[in-house]
């Protein structure tokens, strides 16, 4: 068990680097630390459309945090209607993609993408190894990092999962 | 290698190019000079080294928007990297087949 007040500090010093990351890129980010919610809004490249990535961070870093797409005010997460379609990258297979009719962020690195939390992997060794799990694939550490790898995959896509 | 200031002022050669490196997970870049020939996949790792990744599977990109990716099996060179450039670490693993 990771006391809230420890995990805000432990995010508060990742966010020092992840800060300096979205200047360079013009993405805004803020931090609710009463909530250990980090909102981040991306655009995509062709067509503008806006998307908020939302990021809690209970139990880090012995868990990964929960990354998902929300609606604008966070109101809702996983709907297909808030994330953009998953396409095939340079990089393999898409990482947005549909589990059980719910859009997941499917990376080592975000809980939701684990069995326990209803995503769709079992053979990654629980969320509490994900500095380790999926070797070879896409992998971060800090937030950051994290930030850094959804958006590279999310530059290639161009709509949405789902029409509103 | 990773560059001092004192560095700069005495060792500038044709066959290198010097650049600036950024991490998402540090406010400060680093200064690097490489030898043109090098390839990126080995100029990442040992950028990636200096800001303290471990794992991995570390490359380079531009930090235009929206960036481009350079690839890991060529040279410096030949992905046209060029004197004072800046580019950022990101990580080249796979996406995930469910």
């Amino acid at each position: 068990m990771i006391p809230a007040e420890q995990a805000r500090i432990i995010v508060e010093a990742e966010l020092e680097g992840a800060r300096g990351w979205t200047e360079r890129y013009g993405i805004p980010l803020e931090w609710l630390p009463d909530k250990l919610t980090l909102r981040v809004k991306f655009v995509q490249p062709e067509g503008g459309s806006i998307y908020f990535l939302r990021g809690t961070f209970g139990e880090y870093r012995a868990l990964p945090p929960e990354w998902t797409f929300t609606g604008e005010k966070g109101e809702t997460a996983g709907r297909p209607t808030d994330f953009p379609r998953g396409v095939q990258t340079r990089f393999g297979a898409p990482i947005f993609i549909i589990h059980n009719q719910t859009a997941v962020i499917c990376v080592p690195f975000n809980r939701l993408a684990y069995t326990d939390q209803g995503g769709p992997h079992g053979d990654w060794g629980g969320p509490a190894n994900w500095l380790n799990a999926g070797p070879g694939q896409i992998h971060a550490e800090t937030i950051g990092d994290m930030l850094q790898a959804i958006y590279r995959d999310f530059l290639y896509t161009r709509e949405r999962m789902a029409n509103p | 290698m990773e560059t001092t200031a004192q560095q700069e002022t005495t060792h500038t050669h044709g066959d290198t190019v010097k650049v600036i490196v950024y991490s998402p997970r540090s406010p400060q870049p680093k200064e690097f000079e490489w030898r043109k020939t090098l390839r990126v996949g080995e100029a990442a790792r040992e950028a990636a080294t200096a800001f303290g990744y471990q794992g991995g599977n570390p490359g380079l990109q531009t930090t235009a928007n929206p960036p481009r990716v350079l690839d890991n099996n060529k040279t410096l060179a030949e992905e046209h990297v060029h004197n004072g450039e800046k580019l950022e670490l990101i990580d080249t693993g796979g996406g995930v087949q469910e």
